[in-house]
């Protein structure tokens, strides 16, 4: 069933996407779309085929936490698990994603085993909320 | 001159007084109204000159607070040195990190492929001439997948190359951020100049003008620069923990 999550991919540096799509994929999620920016991530998640986004801050247009304070605002993508994934590091930026309703933090640089902890623990966090019903 | 008093107001009087005393061929009185002309003359200039000073300090001013100089001269251009610094640093690193693996990498493909050419070679002796037998599909597929592995080492071998070749974009980067290292100062030098010539002393910025733009983000930490921020992600997973999440 996780093989068939659904990821969209934000990040306006295309290296950055491509080294997390491939992670992705190594961890058998095939199916990883992509964005530049939340301006175009905002579509593709309302179009309502994302069940995982992952998406940078620091991006020119939309960034990412106008898109979590976007996705936690509509009806339909509230409940989406968002992490961001993102070279800020101030503390006050942190509780602010926090506050904003993000589930994970990753910063960059990052490895492969500290992503996929954090992917991990946000799905069996899920998996529980959807058990307890 | 003061708007409200025109020429005949100012010199009007005088000149008549001048007029006068030239026509009564009053010698003193003549060269006493000349002076007082000339003193009217020089407290003209002196007005304009205060005017003209007071413009152009309000220009500096506004100069000054328009273009952002002070701000410009003592925090955004030194951070800009020492985040393209920081810029090379990584990069640097990154690249010498890549070549570190890819070093590692070539002697396993080097390995994997000698051996498999020499055993696809050991296999194909053994089924061949003399010492031929049955059919064996198994072997068949082993003695196929023996070449294609070397075949694919070879590859590898051949793209590890190419990786350690395209590492040169760190010195090519490096060499354009250099240079851009080096503009940078020489403009931080004008800056600081114009500063002196302005009048400007420099200032610490206030909170309100350092209130941060958390929205768009700061982009990376940068050594020495940034303040306020996390030592890595052990430090973000308590934080994360103390807020709940």
């Amino acid at each position: 069933m996780s093989a068939e999550l659904r990821f969209l991919v934000v990040d306006d540096f295309s290296t950055m996407r491509r080294i997390i799509k491939n992670f992705l994929n190594d961890l058998g999620y095939a199916n990883v779309q992509e964005a530049d920016d939340g301006n175009t991530a905002l579509p593709i998640l309302k179009a309502g085929n994302i069940d995982f986004l992952i998406t940078d801050w620091n991006m020119p247009g939309m960034p990412g936490l106008d898109l979590l304070k976007a996705v936690r605002a509509d009806p339909q993508l509230a409940k989406l698990p968002v992490l961001l994934l993102t070279a800020e590091a101030k503390r006050e930026q942190i509780v602010e994603a926090a506050a904003a309703g993000v589930n994970g933090y990753v910063i960059k640089p990052f490895t492969a085993q500290t992503l996929k902890e954090k992917l991990d623990k946000i799905l069996q966090s899920r998996a529980a909320q959807a058990a307890a019903g | 001159m003061p708007a409200h008093q025109t020429l005949a107001d100012l010199y009007g009087p005088m000149l008549e007084q001048l007029e006068h005393a030239m026509l009564q061929d009053d010698s003193e009185a003549f060269h006493a109204t000349l002076e007082s002309i000339r003193d009217a003359r020089a407290d003209d200039v002196t007005r304009e000159l205060r005017v003209l000073a007071e413009t152009l300090h309000d220009a500096m001013l506004k100069f000054r607070h328009e273009f952002r100089i002070s701000d410009l001269a003592d925090r955004d251009v030194p951070d800009a040195r020492a985040r393209l610094n920081h810029v090379m640093t990584l990069t640097d690193e990154a690249a010498h990190r890549t070549m570190d693996l890819v070093e590692q990498c070539g002697p396993f493909a080097e390995r994997t492929a000698r051996g498999a050419t020499s055993l696809a070679a050991q296999l194909r002796d053994s089924r061949t001439g003399a010492k031929a037998t049955h059919e064996d599909p198994l072997l068949d597929r082993v003695q196929d997948f023996l070449v294609a592995a070397a075949g694919d080492c070879d590859k590898v071998r051949a793209n590890l190359a190419e990786v350690m070749l395209a590492q040169t974009y760190q010195d090519l980067t490096g060499q354009i951020i250099r240079g851009v290292v080096t503009l940078v100062g020489d403009v931080e030098r004008v800056l600081g100049e114009l500063m002196r010539m302005t009048g400007v002393r420099g200032r610490t910025p206030t909170a309100a003008q350092l209130a941060p733009t958390t929205n768009h983000g700061f982009g990376p930490a940068i050594p020495g620069v940034s303040q306020g921020t996390v030592q890595g992600q052990t430090d973000i997973d308590d934080l994360m923990a103390d807020l709940g999440i």
